[in-house]
Parts: C-alpha cells; structure tokens; sequence
C-alpha cells in the first residue's frame, strides 16, 4: 500500500493543534508537501529548524510504514522559496564584491543542502569560482568565493 | 498533545501495540512518561537523539501554541531500580 505523504502531514500538524491546508504537488525530482497554516512562522522555527525536524519526522513515519517510499520535502507557505531567493541573492551579491575588489569572499557556514544552492547559482559565472571549505567545531562547511584565473 | 504524540511514535515504531503515553503534572508543567517495546527504543531516539530532539522540539512548538509547557520522558524498563 502507497503510503499518503499528504493525509499524513495534514494529521501531523492538526492534532498538533494547528488550522491547516496540506497540498501535495511533484517537483522535478521528487514530492513536495505544502503547509498553509495559521502561525505558519511556529512551524518554520529559528532559521527553519523546526520545519528541517517536522520534515525528519515525516520522512521516518514514511519510511517505516514503506522503506521503498521516496522522501518529500515540505515547505510551510513559500518559506522554503523565499529562503531560496534570499540565499540566490546573496551569493550574486558576494559574487560581485570579488568582481569589483578580486577579493576573496567567505559565507557564513551552511548545510549541505543550502552550498549546493550557492554552487549552482554561481556555476555558471565566468569571473568567480566557489568552493567549500570545512569550518571547526561543526559539520557545515563555508563557501569561498574567489577570481578566476 | 498526547493524541498528537501517540500518533506520531506509532508511526516511528514497529511495535504500536506497545506504545504507552503517561502525562503526569509536575508544577505547572504536563510531563509524557513514553514506555516503549524494548527493540523501539533506539527508533524513537534516532540518531545522534535526532528523532527524540525532533519529538521534543515539535512537542514544545505545539504546547506552546496552546500556552502550556509539556516535556517528553522516555522511560526505560531494562534500568535497574534501586
């Protein structure tokens, strides 16, 4: 039996005692799950903790109920985009800075999941190349944006 | 809480059947003793405590939506009592 990504979330978050309207859509590679509630910035957390661990959570109620299934990405009212855009951004902009002064830039460290963005929003730029250094004392790593020769 | 709670661990476990939420009120504050099948108990916790961090965040994001303060417990059979 399939299991239901959708009624699942939906269950989650209403006995949790939130007023919410789960959608289910396909997005290139996989599922993606969205959460319009009320309190949405509850759900989402600090930097978006809390939704990283209701994600987790979702995925491990899946995966027992069937560890063929596909993992889903949930998103809580367009914050996963939002943060997207944000994150796009501010990587042109560092991107720019090296353009203008050759120097090199260093981002803050971030998650795997946040450097492939930086990566990929930069892959194709012909004056920066970028890539991950390992930061103490934590598993993120920062991104060094540097000229290219 | 506690329905939200039963819900979600016998979703995690393999053994639902034994899956018992006790809430017990200590000043002002609604603590969920978790009792589990013995083989569940590392599923519940995850790793690195991932799934159990995961539990309590989640658990605090819901009671305090609802002005309460709740905690989770899980209680382990096998500890010797003394």
């Amino acid at each position: 039996m399939p299991v239901d990504a959708r009624a699942l979330t939906e269950e989650f978050v209403k006995l949790l005692g939130f007023e919410a309207t789960v959608t289910e859509k396909q997005v290139g590679d996989g599922v993606l799950i969205d959460i319009q509630c009320d309190d949405p910035g509850r759900l989402i957390g600090r930097q978006g903790q809390t939704l990283s661990q209701l994600q987790y959570l979702i995925n491990r109620m899946i995966y027992q109920k069937d560890p063929t299934a596909s993992k889903v990405t949930l998103d809580v009212g367009n914050y996963r985009a939002n943060a997207r855009e944000t994150l796009i951004a501010k990587a042109k902009e560092a991107a720019e800075k090296v353009r203008r002064w050759g120097d090199i830039v260093e981002l803050e460290p971030m998650n795997a999941f946040d450097r492939r963005i930086v990566h990929n929003a930069l892959k194709d730029d012909p004056t920066v190349e970028t890539h991950s250094v390992p930061v103490e004392g934590t598993t993120k790593k920062a991104i060094l944006l540097r000229p290219k020769r | 809480m506690q329905a939200w709670l039963e819900y979600v661990v016998k979703g995690l476990v393999d053994r639902p059947d034994a899956v018992v939420v006790t809430p017990v009120e200590k000043n002002n504050m609604t603590v969920y003793e978790l009792r589990l099948h013995p083989t569940d108990v590392g599923k519940v916790i995850g790793k690195q405590g991932a799934t159990i961090h995961a539990l309590r965040a989640l658990l605090q994001v819901g009671s305090a939506k609802q002005g309460k303060r709740c905690a989770l417990e899980l209680i382990d059979e096998l500890a010797p009592k003394d």
